[in-house]
């Protein structure tokens, strides 16, 4: 009887350790805020250049003698470099299906003809429906009116940028 | 620009010049620098598995950003037969899945490496991407 007893006992005690070492274990750690970038990796390996630096110096000295003379030293050097690399942004699902939806777009540089700036940049359904195919020295610009674009890819969209008018 | 010497030399130039980032980028980067290991927080060996009837040995590992697993033919030809990536940067966590058949004697034509453009293509210029602007649309 004593024997069932300290059976029962130890058969309780196991089942308690369990549960302790499987809720606390089994929770999952990665409780840390995300970052939401838009895209679905499809590298381990994120390319680019990503350098995270961060340094932190701190030096302080007090020194005190009997004549009452304070010399305080507080040195604080923070020494940051972030360096983040400009990401794809897209998905790819399976084998078959490619989807891009947008690097950044924009930027003006200079004021040129007919209202859009020299520089500024649109997408390929951002541009004007009455375009004609103009090609000029091997490369193929849309004339929409009195404005000029040159198709550019930025990774795997096509954007048009106004140009100055080719000669 | 002359062309890199390897593929993944080219494929480092394609995402860090042009930002076009080829799936499976990483068949050709992998053993070849050891930050990627430096990368892995941790790793666990799963067990064996079949892929496709062929016998693999199935891992997972865990990096800040991406959790992914590899199934490795097992025996002679240690060839890589499926991967997944779940990107952990993303709320929704997408998994990139892909499965990988393997052609061991290919019959490679010359003329493959030679690009004819169809009729009324035109040429389009690459963008070079500027300083680092991340994207947060």
């Amino acid at each position: 009887m004593k024997n069932l007893n300290l059976f029962t006992r130890f058969v309780t005690l196991v089942t308690i350790w369990s549960l302790v070492i499987g809720t606390g274990w089994m929770l999952p750690k990665d409780a840390e805020a995300r970052q939401v970038s838009g895209h679905t990796r499809t590298n381990v390996n994120r390319g680019g250049n990503v350098n995270r630096n961060t340094n932190v110096n701190r030096n302080a000295n007090v020194n005190r003698n009997a004549n009452v003379n304070v010399n305080r030293n507080a040195n604080v050097n923070v020494n940051r470099n972030v360096n983040v690399h400009g990401g794809y942004h897209g998905g790819y699902h399976g084998n078959n299906y490619y989807h891009n939806d947008g690097i950044g777009v924009g930027g003006a540089v200079a004021i040129g003809v007919a209202g859009m700036a020299i520089g500024s940049m649109i997408t390929a359904a951002a541009l004007p429906p009455s375009c004609s195919t103009v090609s000029i020295n091997g490369i193929t610009y849309q004339q929409c009116g009195s404005t000029w674009y040159q198709p550019q890819y930025a990774g795997s969209q096509v954007n048009y940028i106004v140009v100055n008018p080719p000669q | 620009m002359a062309a890199p010497a390897t593929i993944h030399e080219l494929l480092d130039v394609a995402k860090e010049r042009y930002d076009i980032d080829l799936p499976f980028r990483d068949l050709f980067s992998w053993g070849r620098d050891k930050a990627d290991l430096d990368a892995i927080q941790s790793a666990i060996y799963i067990g064996p598995v079949k892929i496709n009837d062929v016998l693999c040995d199935h891992y997972a590992f865990r990096n800040a950003d991406v959790d992914w697993q590899v199934w490795i033919q097992q025996g002679e030809t240690p060839l890589p037969r499926k991967l997944v990536i779940t990107t952990k940067e993303e709320e929704q966590q997408p998994q990139y899945v892909s499965n990988m058949n393997w052609n061991l004697s290919p019959k490679i034509n010359r003329q493959l490496f030679t690009f004819v453009p169809p009729k009324n293509a035109h040429k389009i210029e690459f963008a070079v991407v500027e300083a680092a602007t991340e994207n947060t649309k």
